[in-house]
């Protein structure tokens, strides 16, 4: 349904070039909710924005993005509107992303008034059914937003994406700020919601329980490509590992050393020097080994013959 | 809850001292002016047997050089500068915001010529490119009160537009644009709907202040005989007409005066009190 090929996003600074998201390749399928995963500062909302055109304009975006058939990256200003929101919804990751100033069910209402032209009466029942699917009660919707508390806002953003029914939605850090108790709601509405969904989140257990298949991204790059209960059984990539071994219940344990600047990171794998199996083969780009589903950019999965090439 | 923001807003506003007070003086000037059919005679009417007459029972304010009642006539003076003012202030705020938000949302090169355009505005003493303006006016169309209107206008949008691009310079990165652009909305749909409502409190609580300034403007153009002509009766242009008599007949230069003066101050008090609750910070130096 989407397909991302080779996408690179640089932005020009004064430092250098920051290598924002680099090769990044992966695709999603009709009705699964896939995840990306990686720390702060990996490019994940970076390649969120991309998928929308929404960067700034010092953004450098090479690569192809395919949905429905069609560049992302050639379509025009006005196709690109069209399909925001109506095709593609974007869910935020701050809850300031609502206007402090019109009332939550206008800013719901919006997107369907917008791209469908439809009263604004048939908008709002459109948005009470959307509300009530979401356990929001209808008559909160001439409230505004800062009566409401985070998970509610969460809540009233995901209902802004889903109104104009799109066809994907991308959900960029839907568990920001929230208690394990709100996560809980989220991931509950989420599995309720019938769409191909891109989630992008720090949070593994929230991954855990929700996705059908993981990407972890590493410093611009994705590393691995996973069906979930894959990933969480036996992850392929070092990072992967060292990822789920910091987490408390598997022992809390970090990883050493700090992720690299983006402008001038390590030439070869940019793990290479947090990682204990490395190789002399891993100053070298690492390939993409596909292993039957999975898939995972490192030396340790390539053939013998392959790594005595390139060493 | 339901109404919360409203109910909150609405009691701050009436515990404020500043916005009472401020508020008190204008209802009670407005009043006049509305009522000046019924409280107050003939503005027009001379009658030389009377001029010169100070305060007394039947003219309470005296009577001026051609026995005209001062009372009247400052009472009546309330609608043409309240009406005038206020036609300048709807004006230069729509084309201040306007422009402001333009020049503040799309940057580049809307920006870098609207934002010459305000500099140049700014670098002229106003009131002597308004003097200039109505006498270009004046020469070009002849006596109208537009003229009047227009000029000061033409120097007023400037602070309007300079306060309304800061205000959606910071505006425009808020993330509820993001969300909006992200959401299929186009530019000038973000800019209306979205950004412009987040400024209204600052342009009211600007435009109250303002008010102040254009009314001195009034007047101070009336005065120098450029304003609104005689007879229309205009406080300004009173003051000039009796500054001749000002050491035998105060009143009818002490009037007016007071009048210009207690207006100014109501708006002034009002923008002060409005600025206190809507707790933003200070956008105008005063």
């Amino acid at each position: 349904m989407l397909r991302v090929e080779n996408l690179k996003v640089h932005f020009k600074t004064e430092l250098g070039i920051v290598k924002a998201v680099d090769r990044v390749s992966f695709d999603l399928r009709e009705g699964e909710k896939f995840t990306l995963i990686g720390e702060s500062g990996s490019g994940k909302s970076v390649l969120a924005q991309a998928i929308l055109r929404l960067l700034p304009e010092n953004a450098i975006v090479a690569g192809k993005i395919i949905f429905k058939n069609r560049n992302i990256l050639e379509l025009s200003e006005r196709e690109m509107r069209k399909l925001r929101g109506k095709e593609i919804a974007w869910i935020p990751q701050s809850q300031n992303s609502l206007n402090p100033v019109l009332s939550v069910g206008f800013q719901c209402a919006e997107p369907l008034i917008e791209h469908f032209k439809v009263s604004k009466r048939r908008a709002f029942s459109r948005v009470f059914k959307i509300f009530k699917f979401l356990g929001i009660e209808s008559k909160k919707a001439k409230n505004y937003p800062h009566q409401f508390s985070g998970g509610m806002k969460q809540r009233v953003l995901v209902a802004m994406g889903l109104s104009a029914e799109p066809e994907l939605l991308i959900a960029d850090e839907p568990t920001k700020g929230l208690d394990a108790n709100k996560i809980g709601q989220i991931i509950k509405i989420f599995k309720k919601i019938n769409k191909t969904m891109l989630i992008i989140t720090h949070d593994l257990r929230f991954a855990d329980k929700l996705s059908d298949r993981v990407a972890v991204m590493y410093c611009g790059e994705v590393v691995e490509i996973s069906p979930a209960k894959d990933f969480f059984s036996s992850p392929l990539h070092p990072y992967s590992k060292g990822l789920l071994d910091s987490l408390p219940s598997r022992g809390l344990k970090p990883i050493k050393g700090f992720q690299p600047s983006m402008i001038d990171s390590p030439k070869g794998c940019k793990f290479r020097e947090r990682c204990e199996h490395s190789i002399e083969a891993c100053k070298k780009t690492p390939p993409v080994i596909t292993l039957n589903d999975r898939l995972v950019r490192c030396w340790l999965y390539a053939k013998r013959r392959e790594i005595e090439k390139n060493v | 809850m339901e109404f919360a923001q409203g109910t909150i807003f609405r009691s701050k506003l009436l515990n404020n001292n500043l916005c009472l007070i401020g508020f008190g003086i204008l209802a009670f000037i407005t009043l006049m002016g509305v009522l000046a059919p019924v409280i107050a005679k003939n503005p027009y009417k001379t009658n030389i047997a009377e001029r010169l007459e100070p305060p007394n029972l039947k003219h309470p304010f005296g009577t001026d050089q051609l026995g005209r009642d001062v009372y009247s006539r400052v009472v009546w003076g309330v609608r043409t500068t309240l009406l005038v003012a206020l036609t300048i202030s709807l004006m230069s705020m729509s084309i201040g915001c306007f422009l402001g938000a333009i020049a503040g949302y799309f940057g580049g090169i809307v920006d870098d010529i609207i934002g010459r355009v305000i500099d140049v505005f700014l670098a002229i003493p106003e009131l002597v490119f308004n003097i200039a303006l109505v006498g270009v006016f004046c020469l070009a169309y002849g006596e109208s009160i537009w003229n009047v209107i227009l000029a000061v206008v033409i120097t007023n949008w400037v602070s309007y537009a300079r306060i309304m691009r800061g205000i959606v310079l910071s505006l425009k990165e808020r993330e509820f644009v993001l969300c909006e652009k992200a959401l299929g909305a186009g530019d000038l749909y973000i800019l209306i709907r979205h950004v412009m409502p987040n400024a209204i409190g600052p342009m009211i609580v600007l435009a109250t202040l303002n008010m102040g300034n254009v009314i001195m403007t009034i007047a101070s153009l009336g005065f120098l005989g450029l304003g609104i002509q005689p007879p229309t009766p205009e406080w300004g242009q009173m003051i000039n007409a009796g500054k001749n008599y000002i050491t035998t007949a105060p009143w009818l230069t002490f009037f007016p005066g007071l009048f210009i003066a207690v207006s100014i101050l109501g708006f002034n008090l009002l923008g002060e009190g409005l600025q206190e609750v809507m707790d933003r910070e200070r956008i105008v130096e005063t």
